[in-house]
């Protein structure tokens, strides 16, 4: 891999967690493992070789191929100092460690800069594999709206007894841009896979992208920000409603920004 | 070691691997010349702690590169299309599989050996003749000449390949009766009148051409006597034969016969 040049802050993406959230992670191994000693596998928080919290959830196998599986977790963060720590899995007979995660950090998000961020696939994806299972990733961002658009897509005639102006067909809908904040290249990865998915939700609220993830670059930062314009969609699979007006019948989302007319 | 990517999360470390057994096993099997292709099961007897993943069925030597193997992950079969022409010998497939935990196997061969179709002798039909003696026929038949000849389905070997049908030659084919193709030379052998007044007058026809006849192995009566052309035959006074004289004519040697009864006036 080719080396990153004018780097002056080496800085990189520690994943936040609120202690008392519930959150999940899934390791979408490149190759499902099959260590059979799983059973006495605990996941450990650790702030370097110091154990801080030993047994802070139950780890869950999901299989994928006879004996292979993944490892996944849903947790609530434990109420811990604010700072950087890391996940550990830890084999608690032969006391070795197994593997650790990248940095994580623990805050209480004084600022309200995190969004809770939920997706999953419809089908497999980088490794996920959702197919079997009903996983959803849950996780703190730090993601903010920086620009609101709508979009509208309308055929239109005047009507000739009356001078009045007719949808044949009306279609809006509401477009955000949205912005993460420093992320370093393995997290914008990230990023860029998980707009990748079919069902994102951030606050409780689905968006679809638009167009592709993309990276703000500084030249003298390992860290940058991530951009994307996303739809706002409707909440949940239900994505449309049909209603009856005056006009004809109007698909109508859920969320009352997008509108097909049919009269 | 990093275990995964496209995640916020990353981890690095390693895990143990339950032991397991992802052995591809070589088969052997035999065809001949003749058969264009052989299918079987080559990881009917493969072992694999986990199963094999048949999706991830890989040929790495192919035997017939103008036609390659076809794999059906369906069913497990393997067909496998020899070379046009092929000749005697030991043709090698070679192949690898992963298991479902992605566990690639090692290479097994498979060896394809090729034999020649067997053969035999058998008659020669063109070389058909029938067995004469003294240039009459004896009623068998014989071929002069050997084909060669498959075993498998009777046809002619291509280019033809023949030798002598020779006594003695372990493939020799002996001669048969064979009275519809090489009936024998009619015989005289019936019961020819005689005068006691013993002499001479005209002869007159007894038999026409060919009326009566049998083998040296069935005679008709008493005698079987094979006549030379325009031979005077004198029958023998016995059983009950009184020395008289008959003539017979051999029209043409050795197939026709007139007999004729001649009264002597002795």
């Amino acid at each position: 891999m080719i080396k990153k040049g004018y780097i002056k802050d080496n800085r990189s993406f520690n994943v936040p967690y609120i202690p008392g959230e519930n959150y999940t992670f899934y390791i979408n191994f490149d190759k499902p493992i099959s260590d059979p000693d799983f059973a006495d596998f605990v996941l450990q928080i650790r702030r370097g070789d110091e154990l801080v919290v030993d047994n802070a959830a139950t780890l869950q196998r999901h299989f994928i191929r006879n004996i292979s599986y993944n490892i996944y977790c849903e947790f609530i963060f434990p109420a811990i100092p604010e700072g950087c720590y890391q996940f550990v899995i830890y084999d608690k007979v032969k006391q070795i460690e197994k593997c650790r995660s990248n940095s994580i950090e623990c805050t209480n998000d004084p600022f309200g800069v995190l969004a809770k961020v939920e997706y999953r696939n419809k089908s497999d994806l980088y490794e996920f594999q959702y197919e079997s299972n009903v996983f959803h990733n849950i996780f703190s961002l730090p993601i903010f709206q920086v620009d609101l658009q709508f979009e509208t897509d309308r055929k239109q005639y005047r009507n000739v007894s009356d001078r009045r102006i007719r949808n044949l067909r009306s279609f809006r809908d509401k477009v955000i841009t949205a912005e993460l904040y420093w992320l370093d290249d393995d997290a914008h990865e990230a990023a860029s896979a998980m707009f990748m998915h079919s069902d994102i939700k951030f606050n409780g609220t689905y968006y679809e992208p638009k167009g592709a993830y993309e990276i703000e670059t500084v030249v003298l930062l390992n860290i940058a920000k991530g951009r994307i314009e996303l739809y706002v969609a409707a909440t949940g699979s239900t994505l449309n409603v049909l209603v009856w007006s005056q006009d004809g019948f109007n698909i109508v989302s859920q969320n009352g920004f997008n509108m097909i007319q049919i009269r | 070691m990093q275990l995964n990517k496209n995640n916020f999360l990353r981890w690095e470390g390693s895990f143990n691997e339950a032991s397991f057994t992802a052995e591809a096993v070589n088969d052997d099997l035999q065809t001949d010349t003749k058969v264009k292709e052989v299918t079987l099961q080559p990881l009917a007897n493969d072992i694999s702690t986990y199963g094999i993943d048949y999706s991830t069925f890989e040929i790495t030597q192919q035997v017939n590169t103008d036609k390659p193997a076809s794999w059906n992950p369906i069913n497990g079969n393997l067909t496998i299309f020899l070379p046009e022409g092929v000749q005697p010998g030991v043709l090698n497939l070679r192949y690898r599989w992963e298991d479902l935990n992605q566990n690639l196997s090692n290479e097994a061969t498979i060896a394809v050996t090729v034999i020649a179709r067997a053969t035999g002798w058998r008659v020669h039909p063109p070389s058909f003749v029938c067995v004469m003696e003294g240039g009459v026929r004896t009623g068998y038949s014989r071929y002069n000449s050997l084909q060669r000849y498959y075993l498998d389905d009777s046809t002619t070997v291509s280019p033809l390949e023949t030798k002598g049908n020779d006594a003695g030659d372990p493939d020799y084919v002996a001669p048969v009766l064979d009275h519809a193709n090489c009936p024998v030379t009619e015989y005289v052998s019936h019961n020819l009148s005689f005068s006691p007044d013993g002499y001479e007058s005209a002869c007159q026809m007894l038999f026409p051409a060919s009326s009566y006849y049998t083998s040296k192995d069935q005679p008709y009566l008493t005698y079987g006597v094979t006549l030379a052309s325009n031979q005077a035959l004198t029958l023998p006074a016995a059983d009950g034969w009184y020395g008289n004289l008959a003539q017979a004519f051999r029209v043409a040697s050795g197939t026709i016969i007139e007999v004729r009864q001649c009264n002597f006036i002795p």
